[in-house]
C-alpha cells in the first residue's frame, strides 16, 4: 500500500472569527427611486364649467387633421364615376426621364391615393355591399405605376455600376476628347466652354463647385490637375507668360497638386490665372513640394481651410456665394 | 368562415390562383356557377382563362365602333355596331340590332326609369359569331361603293394613330394587302382625370446622366427598391464554391489508357497523299469500268 | 321525356327572381355565387378568438430597463424617408391625352444598361448641359432610350 501522509488544515483556524472581529454592517439594499414616468403638472386656477353636452355640433373636426388623407375630397366615398377610370398608369420610359426626387415623391403620391382607394374598398365590400370594380382597377393601375418606379430605380442602378466599371478603359479616351472640344472653342464661347468644364470636373472626378459637397479621394486629385492644366493651355494662345510658364514645366504640365491647386482656384480669365501663375513661381522658390502619398490629405487640408475661409466673410456679407 | 380583408393584399389571391379548380372539375364549377348565379347577373357567356384573354387590337380585331354582321343566331345576317369590349369572355357587345335576352330584374337592381321587371340585356358575341363589314369601290359602277363583309382581317406594319393615341397595325383585308379597312373613332371619352398627371409635367424631364463618381440614387433607398432577401437573387459562385461542388475527375482505367495510346498512335500514322500518276491510273480504271 | 310544370318550375318567373334560394340573414336576397366563401387564405389580425395573436411585425424595436422604462433603439424603428423636395404637381396616373411613351435601343446591343449608351449620354450632358429631349413634347411617343 502506498504510504500517505498528510497534515491537518489550517484554514478553519485561521479563518475562524475572533470575538474582537468587528462585525459587518447590515446589508441594507439601495433604494432608486425611479422617475416619475410622466410628469403632470396641476393647476390650481381650475374652474367648473357647464357640462359639454354630447351632440354632433360639439364634436368638431380640424381641417387640417391628418386622418383627411385617407379621404379623397374629404367625401365619405366617392361614387365610381368620381374615380378617374380613363387615366393610365406611368410607362417605364416617362419614368425613366424622372429625377429621384420625383420618383420619391410619386412613389408617396401613388401611396396616399391608394390607401384612399383601399379605405374605400374596404368599406363597399364590407358594409355598403356596392361594385368595388372601378376602385379595384385603378388602384391596380396604381400599383403597376409603383413597380415600375422601383424598376427604373433599379435599372439606373446597374446602368451607372456598369457604366462605372467599364469607365476604366474609356477614362482617357474621354478626357482626350473633351480636351480637343475644349480647347477647340474660341474666345468669344468662353462662357459655354467654362460652363462645360464646370459639368466635366463635377460629373468625372466629382469635383464640385459647392465645398461641402466634395469628397477627397484619388480621382479627385487626378482631376484637379487635368483642370489645372486645361486652364492653362486655355489661356496660353492669350498670355506670353502663361505660355512661358508652361515651356518651363517638365512635359509642359503641371503635376505639383499645390501649383495646381492655385491654379484651379484662380478665376476663368487670362489674368487671373497669369496671377495664379506668378503666385505658383513664389511659391516654389519656398521650394515645398508635395509627394504623391501625401497629396489627398494636403487637398483635403486646402479645401477645409478654403472653406472656412469663406464661412467667415459669410458672416458679415451674405451675398457671396460660396463656390470656387 | 370567410374573411373580409382578404382585398387588403394580394397574397392570398396568389395562393387562390394556385389552388384553382383543376380542369377535370372545370365542367362542374362552371355548372354550379351557371346554378346558383341569377339570371340578371351572369353574363350569358362563360369566362375564358386568364392566359387566353385577348389582349392587343391584334387578338380583338374588331373595336368598339366597327360594323359587323351577325352570322349565327336568330339574328342571323343583320349588321350591327360594336358597342364595347367584354374582356371577361372575349366577347364583344353588340347595339340594339344585335342578340339580347329578357331577364327579370328584382326591384331593388332596377336602373333609372325602369318601369317592368322584365329588361332587355345584350349577350355577348363570339369573335368567330361575327364579320367585319366595310365599304369598298364598286367596281362594277365606279364612283359608287358597295358594303361587304369580310372573311378575314390580317395585320402588318404599324403606324401613330392620332385618334387612340398608340401605335396600331394596320388592318387588312386578308389576301389583298391593298385594301385597308381603318380602325373606327374612339368615342371621345370623358373628361374626369383627377388622378391623370398633366401632358406638360409627365413629360417634363427632370434626369440627366451627370455622374460616374456619384449614384444619384441614395444608399438607403436600395433596401426598398429591391429585396436584399428574394428568393429569386441568386448568390454567385466564389472559387471554393466550385471547388467544392464540382465532383473531382475519375482516374482512368487501364483499357481506357490503352486505347488512347492507339488512337495517338493511329494519329501518328501519316495518311500517303495522291500523286497525279496515280490519280491518272485510278480515273483510267473508272473509265474503263463504265465504258464496259 | 316530357316536361311537367314540376320539372318546369326553375324557368318561372318568381323563381328566376328568388334564385338562389338562399337569403341573408335579415331576409334580402343573396345574389353572390357562395355563402361560406374561401376558407384557404391565412388568418388577419382582425379573425380568430381573444387568444388569436398576429402582431405587426412592428415590435421589438428596443428594450426594457430595470427601472421599467423602455429604451427605444432608433435604428431598429421603421422609418419612412419623404423626399426632400416634394414635387406635388405629379399625380399617380398620367392623363389618356399623352401617348404612352416607348424607347428604342438602336444600336445599343444591352438596352437601358448599356455602357455606350451610358457614355452617350454623359457625352451629351457635358456638352450640352440640362436640356429637354424630344419627348418633352406630349405629341412624340417613341425616343431613343
Amino acid at each position: 500500500m502506498l504510504a500517505f501522509k498528510r497534515g491537518f488544515h489550517n484554514t478553519v483556524n485561521t479563518a475562524a472569527r475572533t470575538r474582537y472581529t468587528k462585525p459587518k454592517p447590515k446589508h441594507v439594499p439601495k433604494v432608486i427611486a425611479p422617475p416619475p414616468s410622466q410628469v403632470t403638472h396641476h393647476y390650481n386656477n381650475l374652474k367648473i364649467t357647464a357640462p359639454v353636452p354630447p351632440v354632433v355640433q360639439n364634436i368638431v373636426c380640424p381641417d387640417d387633421h391628418p386622418l383627411w388623407q385617407f379621404f379623397a375630397d374629404k367625401k365619405f366615398m366617392r361614387s365610381p364615376s368620381d374615380v378617374d377610370s380613363t387615366s393610365r398608369a406611368w410607362s417605364i420610359p416617362e419614368l425613366r426621364r424622372k429625377s429621384f426626387d420625383d420618383l420619391h415623391s410619386l412613389w408617396y403620391i401613388c401611396l396616399k391615393e391608394r390607401n384612399i382607394l383601399a379605405r374605400e374598398n374596404h368599406l363597399l365590400r364590407n358594409i355598403v355591399n356596392g361594385n368595388q370594380g372601378t376602385f379595384e382597377d385603378v388602384s391596380e393601375k396604381i400599383r403597376t405605376t409603383m413597380w415600375r418606379i422601383r424598376h427604373v430605380l433599379s435599372e439606373r442602378d446597374w446602368a451607372f455600376k456598369n457604366a462605372q466599371l467599364a469607365f476604366e478603359n474609356e477614362r482617357a479616351n474621354f478626357i482626350k476628347e473633351f480636351e480637343t472640344d475644349f480647347l477647340k472653342m474660341t474666345q468669344e464661347e468662353d462662357e459655354v466652354a467654362f460652363e462645360s468644364l464646370a459639368r466635366f470636373q463635377k460629373s468625372i472626378f466629382g469635383i464640385s463647385e459647392y465645398l461641402d459637397e466634395n469628397v477627397v479621394d484619388r480621382t479627385f486629385v487626378d482631376g484637379l490637375k487635368i483642370v489645372a492644366n486645361l486652364k492653362l493651355q486655355k489661356f496660353a494662345p492669350r498670355e506670353e507668360a502663361i505660355r512661358k510658364f508652361i515651356d518651363a514645366l517638365e512635359n509642359n504640365r503641371l503635376d505639383d497638386v499645390g501649383e495646381a491647386f492655385v491654379i484651379f482656384t484662380a478665376e476663368n480669365g487670362a489674368k487671373d490665372v497669369k496671377d495664379a501663375c506668378d503666385a505658383v513661381l513664389d511659391l516654389r522658390d519656398s521650394n515645398n513640394k508635395i509627394a504623391r502619398i501625401d497629396e489627398i490629405n494636403t487637398v483635403s487640408q486646402y479645401i477645409k481651410s478654403l472653406a472656412e475661409v469663406q464661412k467667415q466673410p459669410e458672416v458679415e456679407n451674405e451675398n457671396e456665394s460660396q463656390t470656387f | 368562415m370567410s374573411s373580409r380583408y382578404e382585398h387588403l393584399t394580394k397574397i392570398s389571391s396568389r395562393i387562390l390562383e394556385r389552388l384553382n379548380p383543376p380542369k377535370s372539375m372545370k365542367q362542374r364549377s362552371e355548372k354550379l356557377r351557371k346554378l346558383s348565379l341569377p339570371e340578371f347577373l351572369s353574363v350569358g357567356v362563360s369566362p375564358v382563362e386568364k392566359s387566353e384573354m385577348y389582349k392587343t387590337e391584334k387578338d380583338w380585331k374588331f373595336l368598339p365602333g366597327d360594323r359587323v354582321v351577325l352570322l349565327k343566331g336568330s339574328k342571323k345576317g343583320s349588321i350591327c355596331y360594336i358597342k364595347s369590349q367584354e374582356r371577361s369572355s372575349n366577347g364583344y357587345i353588340l347595339d340594339d340590332n344585335g342578340p339580347s335576352k329578357s331577364v327579370p330584374i328584382p326591384k331593388e337592381f332596377w336602373v333609372a326609369g325602369q318601369k317592368s321587371h322584365m329588361l332587355n340585356v345584350p349577350v355577348p358575341v363570339k369573335q368567330s359569331e361575327i364579320k367585319l363589314v366595310a365599304d369598298i369601290d364598286d367596281p362594277a359602277n365606279p364612283g359608287a361603293t358597295k358594303t361587304v363583309a369580310v372573311r378575314d382581317v390580317v395585320f402588318k406594319g404599324n403606324y401613330y394613330d392620332e385618334n387612340y393615341k398608340k401605335v396600331l397595325p394596320y388592318r387588312q383585308v386578308s389576301g389583298m394587302p391593298d385594301l385597308i379597312i381603318p380602325w373606327p373613332k374612339p368615342e371621345a371619352s370623358k373628361t374626369n382625370s383627377s388622378l391623370g398627371t398633366s401632358p406638360e409635367v409627365a413629360r417634363e424631364q427632370t434626369f440627366w446622366v451627370d455622374s460616374i463618381v456619384k449614384n444619384t440614387i441614395p444608399v438607403n433607398a436600395f433596401l426598398t427598391i429591391r429585396n436584399p432577401y428574394s428568393k429569386y437573387r441568386r448568390g454567385t459562385l466564389t472559387s471554393k464554391d466550385i471547388a467544392r461542388l464540382v465532383a473531382p475527375k475519375m482516374p482512368l482505367t487501364e483499357s481506357k489508357k490503352e486505347y488512347i495510346r492507339d488512337r495517338q498512335k493511329l494519329s501518328q500514322i501519316r495518311r500517303p497523299k495522291l500523286t497525279d500518276a496515280e490519280k491518272e491510273q485510278i480515273g483510267e480504271t473508272i473509265l474503263k469500268h463504265i465504258s464496259s | 321525356m316530357k316536361a311537367t310544370a314540376a320539372r318546369l318550375f326553375q324557368e318561372s318567373p318568381i323563381s328566376f327572381l328568388t334564385r338562389p334560394w338562399i337569403k341573408n340573414r335579415d331576409g334580402t336576397l343573396f345574389y353572390g355565387i357562395s355563402k361560406t366563401g374561401n376558407r384557404r387564405t391565412a388568418l388577419t389580425t382582425k379573425q380568430g378568438n381573444k387568444t388569436m395573436y398576429k402582431g405587426t411585425r412592428s415590435s421589438g424595436i428596443g428594450k426594457h430597463t430595470t427601472l421599467g422604462k423602455y429604451m427605444i433603439d432608433w435604428v431598429k424603428v421603421r422609418t419612412f424617408k419623404t423626399p426632400s423636395v416634394m414635387n406635388t404637381d405629379l399625380k399617380p396616373l398620367v392623363s389618356d391625352e399623352v401617348p404612352e411613351l416607348a424607347h428604342t435601343f438602336k444600336g445599343y446591343q444591352k438596352g437601358p444598361h448599356d455602357t455606350k449608351l451610358y457614355f452617350d449620354k454623359l457625352r451629351n450632358y457635358i456638352k450640352n448641359g440640362e436640356v429637354q429631349t424630344a419627348a418633352t413634347d406630349a405629341k412624340c411617343y417613341v425616343e431613343r432610350g
